[in-house]
């Protein structure tokens, strides 16, 4: 469901709606607790400087949209290996299948740096966020089929790339 | 090992990339840190006990079309009637082959088109490395419809007459044929001549599903295309009509690109959809007729006094693009069509001296796009197709010039005339299939600095006037260090940005909508933070929102914005107001340049270059 933001709505409000998804969009983009911190707190910052200005059509797409552009341009900014934080895993885990997870989520968030920005805002509506393509069309303002569009390139390009990485071939 | 390799040998690669997604998003989140990020959040309303944002009533969007500038989508038609003679022309020439078996297959050929009395298809064009538009074509015996975006154009070949329709504008225009004109002709009436001309065969290939038989004309002088032209056609092997045709100009001074497809022959259209009449609810445009005469059109259109008085520098081919050099009040333009003419022309550059309004020079420049100058070296820099052009500010003489690797688009010069950016825009089929760059130019050596890829379509680039930062704006707006490349700040903005004189502010406008489509939202944000210290809204226009050109004032006291609607807003920062243009163009404006503190010129479609006070 496609949710409706009110006039009574308040900056705590906001905030309250949409901090965990903020930090879980810049999280997943770096995987650095630090740095999405830093990412979520740059778009707050920004946000609010907007929401003073004017009105906001939809917050969920401008936050999610600034949370994506700012975490893309820190991983762009990024040297090309990351070293591999200690998160909390299961014990019980098999040791491979999870350096084989890890290595396949760095080598996506490598990846994902190198869409364009719509790609990978749409990309990260979609497969991070779980959001809908009517619901995406919304927010960010643009067609069904212009989410359609994005999203499969941006599923093709990250294959791609997800593939030449695999064969040692550079794109 | 053996099972990573199985994973990334994996025979169906989609699997892989979900696996990458599946790892990412069970990753699990430190909902510590969610919590220390809406503390922080929450503190910077800390101030105020009760927020009230403004109206903010959450609408849901349009599902209209992304939002990628169409400021072309008007037209550019150059030549459009003489195009379908090149139509007329490859399918009476194009099998002028040797053989036996070819002179048969040109017989069938001719035989279809004497019982094909109308055609429905589709066109595309491209000019240099514009963006390509397509258009719907359709013709009925002598009449010819030509429909694309919000324009119409029916051509009647017989009466020599055609009408244009503005649908967006609910205008007319009816217009005679003029001499100059290339000769209309029926396609199919053109079947019925036949000439001799070389044609080289290129076999079979299947295109949508259909075998073709592929046949090349080169050096041809069709209608509107020069002696280097070329046409490629794909015939159904089977009913012998063309499935496509391809049309290239490759003179590099006017480089064109036609592709004809999608052809429904016989197709049923009604009558009305080719009549001349004024339809309903249209009326007819005054504006397409120069409003002003100058006293001697064939003189190089030096205003009268009363001219400039009335804020008229000059009035006849569209200055499309601007550039004023405020310490020596010099005016520099491109000059191309307007988007109407079915005249074809080289593009002129021409320059002005804004006191006298005397012309001081004009050159030849074919298919110039875009102009920058540097009048600190007495440098101007003009593009088309892959060349970039140096010329003497001061003559407009080419001083140098070399090529680059992509096509050209927007061109920036930075402060001390060592550096050129410039963009270029490689179009998909969508915004998300289209790529872009800039390119960063020394120009002492012409030697290629680096390349920023990945930005998308760029539209404008420009250098602050104080620091080596590069602002290119298109899909997005961001800022790149000149020297390294590396991105500065991304803003959620769109299609252009302008530096203030003094390089402690950009303007650009915003990727938010401004809650009415004939309105655009323009956003100040500081250069030392980067934060949005102002949000401006555009003066309502009478069509759909599209701007092309922003400027701030000598003193930056002022900003002035120009619209493909033919509106331009000056937003005066002492008073906080906004005022509309005291003579709205008649035509989209392509270009605004403050000349002084309160002095903006501005070029529209209309062919007009304005001078306006912006003081009241």
């Amino acid at each position: 469901m496609i949710e409706i933001e009110t006039l009574q709505l308040d900056w705590r409000q906001i905030v309250e709606r949409h901090s965990l998804r903020v930090f879980r969009v810049a999280m997943r983009i770096l995987d650095s607790v630090h740095d999405a911190e830093d990412v979520a707190q740059e778009t707050f910052t920004e946000a609010y400087r907007l929401h003073q200005s004017r009105p906001i059509q939809s917050w969920t797409g401008l936050l999610i949209r600034l949370a994506t552009l700012r975490a893309i341009d820190k991983l762009r900014c990024r040297k090309a290996v990351l070293p591999m934080e200690s998160n909390s895993r299961s014990s019980e885990s098999n040791a491979f299948e999870l350096l084989v997870a890890k290595e396949l989520a760095n080598r996506l968030r490598v990846a994902l740096g190198k869409l364009s920005d719509q790609q990978a805002t749409v990309f990260i509506m979609v497969h991070y966020e779980e959001m809908d393509h009517g619901e995406i069309a919304i927010h960010l303002n643009i067609s069904t089929a212009s989410v359609a569009n994005a999203l499969c390139k941006a599923r093709q390009r990250l294959t791609q790339l997800l593939s030449n990485e695999s064969t040692g071939n550079k794109s | 090992m053996n099972r990573m390799n199985a994973i990334w040998n994996d025979d169906h690669p989609d699997s892989v990339l979900d696996q990458a997604i599946a790892s990412v998003t069970t990753e699990p989140i430190d909902e510590e840190a969610a919590r220390r990020v809406a503390e922080k959040a929450m503190a910077l309303d800390s101030s105020n006990e009760t927020t009230t944002p403004a109206a903010a009533i959450f609408l849901p969007a349009s599902t209209r079309i992304d939002a990628v500038s169409d400021r072309k989508n008007h037209l550019r038609w150059r030549n459009l009637v003489g195009t379908i003679a090149a139509i007329a022309a490859l399918l009476l020439i194009v099998i002028s082959i040797n053989g036996s078996s070819q002179k048969s297959a040109f017989a069938q050929v001719v035989e279809q088109m004497k019982s094909i009395s109308s055609v429905r298809f589709v066109s595309t064009f491209q000019f240099a490395n514009d963006r390509p538009q397509s258009s719907t074509m359709l013709v009925l015996n002598d009449i010819l419809r030509c429909e694309q975006g919000g324009m119409v154009q029916i051509f009647d070949t017989t009466n020599k007459k055609y009408l244009v329709l503005d649908k967006n504008r609910k205008t007319a225009d009816l217009q005679d044929y003029s001499p100059s004109v290339p000769k209309v002709v029926n396609p199919i009436a053109e079947l019925l001549a036949v000439k001799d001309k070389p044609a080289k065969s290129l076999g079979r290939e299947t295109i949508n599903g259909q075998r073709a038989d592929v046949f090349r004309l080169e050096k041809l002088g069709l209608t509107g295309i020069t002696g280097e032209g070329e046409m490629t056609v794909w015939f159904d092997s089977k009913s012998s009509l063309p499935l496509k045709i391809e049309v290239l100009d490759l003179d590099p001074k006017h480089k064109t690109k036609f592709v004809f497809e999608k052809f429904e022959w016989n197709a049923k259209m009604g009558a009305e959809l080719f009549s001349l009449s004024l339809p309903s609810e249209y009326k007819w445009d005054e504006s397409a007729r120069p409003r002003i005469a100058i006293a001697n059109p064939k003189a190089p259109a030096t205003p009268t006094s009363q001219d400039l008085s009335n804020g008229l520098l000059y009035s006849g081919r569209v200055p499309s693009r601007i550039e004023v050099d405020q310490v020596k009040k010099h005016l520099t333009a491109i000059l191309k069509d307007d988007e109407k003419s079915r005249k074809f022309q080289l593009r002129e550059l021409q320059q002005w001296d804004l006191v006298t309004g005397k012309v001081r020079w004009t050159e030849k420049a074919g298919g110039a796009s875009e102009l920058a100058i540097c009048p600190a070296l007495n440098m101007l820099c003009v593009v088309h197709d892959q060349e970039i052009q140096l010329r003497d500010l001061a003559t407009g003489k080419v001083t140098n010039a070399w090529e680059t690797q992509h096509p050209l688009g927007c061109v920036a010069i930075n402060r001390n005339g060592t550096k050129l950016a410039h963009g270029y825009t490689i179009w998909g089929d969508s915004s998300e299939t289209t790529e872009g760059g800039i390119e960063i130019w020394d120009i002492p050596s012409k030697s290629l600095e680096r390349t920023i890829e990945g930005t998308g379509r760029v539209d404008c680039v420009a250098f602050s006037p104080v620091a080596d930062i590069v602002v290119m704006a298109g899909v997005a707006v961001k800022l790149f260090d000149a020297n390294s490349g590396k991105l500065e700040h991304s803003f959620l903005g769109r299609a252009r940005a302008a530096f203030s004189n003094d390089g402690t502010q950009l303007a650009f406008v915003s990727a938010e909508n401004a809650g009415d489509l004939n309105v655009s939202r323009v956003d100040i944000a500081a250069m030392q933070t980067y934060a949005i210290v102002q949000s401006l809204k555009t003066k309502i226009g009478n069509s759909k929102s599209s701007l092309l050109s922003l400027s701030f004032s000598a003193n930056d006291q002022h900003l002035a914005a120009g619209d493909w609607n033919g509106t331009i807003t000056v937003w005066d920062f002492a008073t906080g107001s906004a005022t509309s243009s005291p003579s709205p163009a008649k035509g989209g404006v392509h270009s605004v340049r403050f000349t002084d503190t309160s002095t903006l010129a501005s070029g529209s479609e209309d062919g007009v270059l304005r001078l306006e006070s912006t003081s009241k």
